[in-house]
């Protein structure tokens, strides 16, 4: 009891005396929360109202002239408008971060790291390749891996294979250090794309069956699909059309059930010139009857949608 | 020497120079009237103006402002750039009419009139135009050159017209056509007007036929539903109503009393939210507070040295998460 009592009191003492007690206001608290439950519906893919949520958490923060808050607001909504195809909105937002996070240098790594991925949905690689070196020189964090990932891909994007190869092999390396499994695989996706670019088959393979597994263990979906379509690259070019086929109607079937039907008709009209390349007339016949299906349905995803995708499965 | 004086010389040299004095007395007068008719008399300056024909002026010509005579052209000259300079009198009295914005333009008198020089009054607070300045022209179009004008906008009007009488007269084209058909169609219109007499006489006769035979059609459908036996039916029908009659009191009894308790429910309901309601928004707000201080105190306690080290800070968490390859 006495133990107990000695540890309260030193305990509050240490509290009363460990420097300026941080109140934050209502108006700040409530505008974490809204950010807080922006993130939410942003995870439980609500895009609209997570996109008001983050609204309502720019107009609090900008009344109280909270900058931090306000960045992240910005921020959120920039990437948000960026990932639904709307690149213009995106730009408007996270331009106007820049001019705030001046003075706010804790931010401008991420900032500027999210400036660049505009850029590069507007096809200026030039601008983003600067953004993306701002963005790694001003990270001190755990996503040094990250910023150096998006580097990587710039010089990708911009066919220089050696700095590319180079700068993805250390990002996976510290990416593996700070346990980010999503940007590991996205490093080996990267490297397994550069050897398939070299013609080194087998190293491609390797990296990107390395990266299906680690996107299998994260659940990201979409990276499922490219590691599939990638991987029936490299089966293409080893000739190997049956393994090529296999994959295509993995991703296809992958495509389907996450209601990403443009990319799904994609990958179907690749399976048909597979089937046909492999002489497999019944398979093709049945791939092309699910494309004119899948081209005139407008309703979402079934599991007869599903059966397509795998019609050599079929009896 | 006797000089004989003729009475009507007496006084001769007094009557001539009288006669004399008279006349010159007159021509001064004459003199004097056509000077001042000719504004000889009057304190004038001049102006002058250059254009590029010379025709329509003349010397003398009078000067007018505003339909009153205010001067005359005195000099007309041709120039070195083959042009002609005009030089024109006026009457000093109307100076303070004539401003630097004021224009000087050849008119007609009416269709039929001489040319004058018209002068626009100025505006008054411009400068007065001083003795031999100049004063803007501006051209006027003469009747010539307005009739070609006129010439020229109506030739195309002149060639619709011509189309258009030609497109009337011409005897393959749609018009005449038309007036032909319709000449067709009022000669056809007799025979027409026969061939409705006729159908509207034999519409006559069939819808008498149709009467007849709807009149035997009613009355064997009334002997057929008179022939009907409805006892049965009307007997079952009238058990249903006895049946009827006897459970309604009952549920109507079971209604009232279902009726009753709704009514008393409804009124203890309206009793409690009245009793509640007014407490709600204390609640709300209370809810509120408290779950403000559940915020604050955990702030507080992030705050804490033990916990704070711990605590990562929150800016980074409320991103999204920016994938690289997306």
């Amino acid at each position: 009891m006495v133990l107990l009592t000695m540890l309260l009191s030193t305990v509050t003492a240490c509290s009363i005396t460990s420097g300026k007690s941080v109140i934050r206001s209502e108006t700040h608290l409530q505008t974490e929360k809204l950010l807080e439950r922006g993130l939410r519906a942003q995870q439980k893919n609500n895009i609209q109202q997570a996109e008001q949520l983050f609204a309502d958490a720019l107009a609090l923060s900008s009344s109280i002239e909270d900058n931090p808050d306000r960045v992240i607001a910005l921020v959120n909504l920039a990437r948000l408008n960026r990932l639904g195809g709307k690149i213009d909105a995106s730009r408007l937002y996270i331009d106007q971060v820049l001019q705030i996070c001046i003075a706010h240098p804790e931010f401008t790594s991420e900032v500027t790291y999210e400036k660049a991925l505009v850029e590069i949905a507007l096809n200026n690689n030039t601008d983003a390749l600067k953004w993306a070196s701002r963005a790694l020189d001003a990270e001190n964090g755990p996503s040094k891996g990250v910023r150096r990932n998006l580097l990587a891909r710039i010089q990708l994007i911009n066919g220089n294979l050696d700095i590319a190869t180079k700068t993805a092999t250390i990002a996976l390396q510290e990416n593996r250090n700070n346990d980010l499994p999503e940007e590991e695989a996205n490093s080996l996706r990267m490297l397994g794309d550069i050897e398939l670019e070299s013609r080194r088959l087998e190293s491609a393979e390797k990296q990107l069956l390395e990266a299906l597994e680690i996107d299998k263990r994260t659940g990201a979906s979409a990276k499922i699909g490219l590691d599939l379509e990638k991987l029936a690259e490299v089966a293409e070019r080893k000739n190997e059309p049956l393994q090529n086929a296999d994959y295509l109607e993995r991703a296809c079937s992958v495509h389907l059930s996450a209601g990403r039907r443009d990319k799904a008709v994609f990958i179907l009209q690749k399976l048909i010139k597979a089937y046909q390349k492999n002489g497999d007339t019944r398979a093709a016949e049945k791939a092309k009857s699910a494309l004119e299906q899948l081209m005139s349905k407008t309703v979402p995803y079934t599991s007869s949608t599903s059966e397509m995708a795998n019609p050599s499965s079929k009896p | 020497m006797i000089r004989e004086e003729d009475p009507r010389f007496k006084h001769l040299e007094r009557k001539i120079g009288l006669f004399i004095a008279v006349s010159l007395v007159g021509i001064v007068l004459a003199f004097l009237f056509y000077g001042i008719q000719k504004d000889f008399f009057a304190a004038t300056y001049s102006l002058h103006f250059t254009v590029d024909r010379g025709t329509g002026f003349s010397k003398g010509m009078p000067v007018k402002l505003s339909g009153f005579r205010i001067g005359r052209v005195t000099s007309i000259s041709l120039n070195d750039q083959a042009m002609v300079d005009i030089a024109i009198e006026l009457d000093k009295k109307y100076r303070t009419w004539i401003r630097s914005d004021s224009v000087v333009k050849l008119v007609k008198e009416g269709l039929v009139g001489d040319n004058i020089i018209e002068v626009s009054a100025g505006s008054q607070d411009k400068p007065e135009i001083k003795d031999n300045e100049a004063i803007v022209y501006v051209k006027t179009k003469a009747l010539d050159e307005m009739a070609d004008e006129i010439a020229e906008k109506i030739k195309p009007v002149l060639v619709e017209v011509r189309d258009i009488i030609g497109y009337i007269n011409n005897p393959d084209g749609d018009l005449k056509k038309s007036i032909h058909n319709l000449e067709v169609l009022t000669r056809n219109l007799e025979g027409t007007r026969r061939n409705t007499d006729r159908l509207l006489v034999s519409a006559n006769g069939s819808i008498e036929r149709l009467s007849s035979k709807t009149d035997t059609l009613l009355d064997t459908a009334s002997k057929k539903v008179e022939d009907l036996d409805l006892a049965p039916t009307l007997n079952r029908v009238n058990l249903a109503i006895d049946n009827i009659d006897k459970k309604l009191p009952q549920l109507l009894e079971k209604a009232d009393a279902t009726l009753t308790d709704i009514s008393g429910f409804s009124r203890e309901a309206r009793i409690l939210s009245e009793s509640a309601f007014p407490k709600i928004p204390g609640l709300l707000s209370q809810t509120e507070d408290v779950m403000l201080g559940t915020d604050r105190l955990i702030n507080s306690i992030q705050n804490v040295w033990i916990f704070r080290n711990n605590t990562p800070p929150p800016a980074g968490k409320l991103f999204i998460h920016g994938d690289s390859n997306e």
